[in-house]
């Protein structure tokens, strides 16, 4: 219907911007409604031919009648003009706005970044062969700020801590149209005097196995059915599971690990944000976070 | 009243607000047209993409006290120009780690500078410093350098604390690598380093 509607816009939009493009077609115009006047006229009286009398006393008025449905006609005609013009400047308002709506979908969605993790050095030891750090993480269901779901402690040495994780960004089309978001699961620390291979596992995962970010919480269930989030969450460790194969497939853009590391201070926290333009960031937790 | 005025009453208004409707929709159309472009531009402002480093895996060698990797890389300009020659590396281990500091200028921009390379059995402070070769006069030539000279003054003063192996406030590291699970890196295959205005690093192949 929308489209037959646009076909018929466009139609007489194209007429009449023929019309109004010189003084030759609005002349042709006016012609063409003159002739329709005249034979309509002559449709009128050419029965009366046959009785002159008749005829002759009916004449005036079917002049006066012809002239009138001339200018009845080109009044017609300016009234459609005007609804076309509105007509083609609505179309062209809700083509505007749902561009404009587009966008701002396309912009929320790539501008979002989630919380993965919250890592506070909680200690300092001294030790003879060097600092000793303790540390905890906060690992968040994606959408939660501010309720972490499961949390980790460890100790490692070294003065500076390095998270390291593995990381999926998907396509830029899946993310702008919010049908995939950016992943990332941290794995494992180590330090700056710690190799990686040396480092200590860490386990994101809740008991069935599933990554902690793709927890369920009151504020991130967004009306999702849980059978068909189950489905989901199965289609999402697919691509985790066997990224080379999604790789190749066009879905994930690059899936790389990423450590990110920061000097230890004591009782600071940091945050690990998951950016959906790709890869990740960090940031010290503000008090009021 | 009679319903011929109210017929040309109506009529009178009708037109009236049409030719309001039309006058004003200049106004309104602008100020889609301006919302549009204005999101339009910030949208390719996040999606904006930069290429500081290239490196290719050489050769992957077992010997008895474990893997040894070879490999080449090199720095490019903003402009995505190549600067000076490759630079070889070998470095014993099974993943591959480039370290980069990354230095918030803004809340949405970050600037990103290589650092080191080093490998899952070499921890980080002995791994490879590689800060100091991309310098030009002292300036870090994967930048383009700014109008203002008193910015490029300052990025300087920073890039000579990096150098200088120096802890930057409020900024803070990111290493990317490859593993197995998500695929080692292959031998004679070309990486780039893709890295975003808001810090993000990512390792893509060049096609």
């Amino acid at each position: 219907m929308g489209n037959f509607l646009h076909v018929i816009l466009h139609f007489f939009s194209e007429m009449f911007s023929w019309i109004v493009s010189g003084p030759l077609p609005l002349i042709i115009t006016l012609c063409i409604l003159a002739v329709f006047s005249i034979l309509y006229f002559l449709a009128r009286f050419l029965p009366y031919r046959k009785y002159p009398k008749n005829s002759k006393a009916i004449l005036p008025g079917e002049i006066l009648r012809a002239i009138k449905n001339f200018f009845v006609s080109l009044l017609i005609l300016i009234v459609l003009y005007v609804l076309v013009a509105l007509g083609t400047t609505i179309e062209s308002y809700i083509l505007k706005v749902t561009r404009l709506q587009e966008l701002q979908t396309v912009y929320k969605n790539i501008s979002q970044d989630y919380v993965l993790a919250d890592v506070t050095v909680t200690d300092i030891i001294s030790n003879p062969k060097g600092p000793v750090l303790a540390v905890k993480m906060e690992y968040y269901p994606y959408g939660d700020r501010k309720n972490s779901i499961a949390t980790e402690s460890f100790k490692i040495e070294g003065t500076s801590l390095y998270i390291d994780c593995m990381q999926y960004n998907f396509k830029y089309s899946l993310i702008e149209t919010g049908a995939n978001k950016n992943l990332a699961v941290p794995y494992r620390v180590f330090s700056n005097t710690i190799p990686a291979s040396n480092g200590i596992n860490l386990t994101p995962y809740a008991k069935d196995g599933i990554p902690y970010i793709f927890e369920r919480t009151e504020s991130n269930v967004w009306g999702i059915e849980p059978q068909v989030y189950r489905e989901r969450i199965a289609e999402l460790m697919h691509i985790m599971n066997d990224p080379l194969k999604s790789k190749k497939e066009g879905i994930l853009r690059s899936s790389t690990g990423s450590a990110l590391h920061f000097v230890a201070q004591k009782n600071k926290t940091y945050r690990i944000y998951v950016s959906q333009t790709g890869g990740l960031t960090l940031a010290q937790k503000a008090d009021w976070m | 009243m009679p319903k011929g005025k109210i017929i040309v009453v109506a009529l009178i208004i009708t037109i009236s607000l049409l030719a309001i409707f039309f006058v004003k929709n200049g106004f309104i159309s602008n100020f889609l047209d301006k919302k549009i472009v204005m999101y339009e531009k910030n949208i390719d402002e996040l999606k904006k993409e930069y290429y500081p480093m290239h490196f290719a895996i050489t050769e992957k060698k077992q010997n008895i006290n474990g893997q040894t990797i070879s490999g080449r890389f090199v720095f490019f300009t903003a402009n995505n120009e190549r600067i000076g020659e490759p630079h070889s590396f070998k470095i014993m281990g099974n993943e591959l780690f480039f370290d980069f500091v990354v230095v918030p200028i803004t809340a949405n921009l970050k600037m990103v500078f290589p650092y080191s390379i080093f490998s899952d059995i070499i921890a980080p402070d002995n791994g490879i410093f590689i800060a100091p070769l991309y310098t030009q006069n002292g300036y870090p030539s994967i930048f383009e350098k700014q109008q203002n000279e008193n910015i490029n003054k300052e990025i300087s003063v920073l890039y000579a604390e990096i150098c200088a192996k120096k802890n930057i406030k409020n900024a803070y590291g990111n290493a990317v690598h490859d593993t197995t699970k998500l695929g080692s890196f292959i031998i004679g295959q070309e990486y780039r380093i893709l890295v975003h205005p808001s810090g993000g690093i990512e390792i893509v192949p060049v096609e």
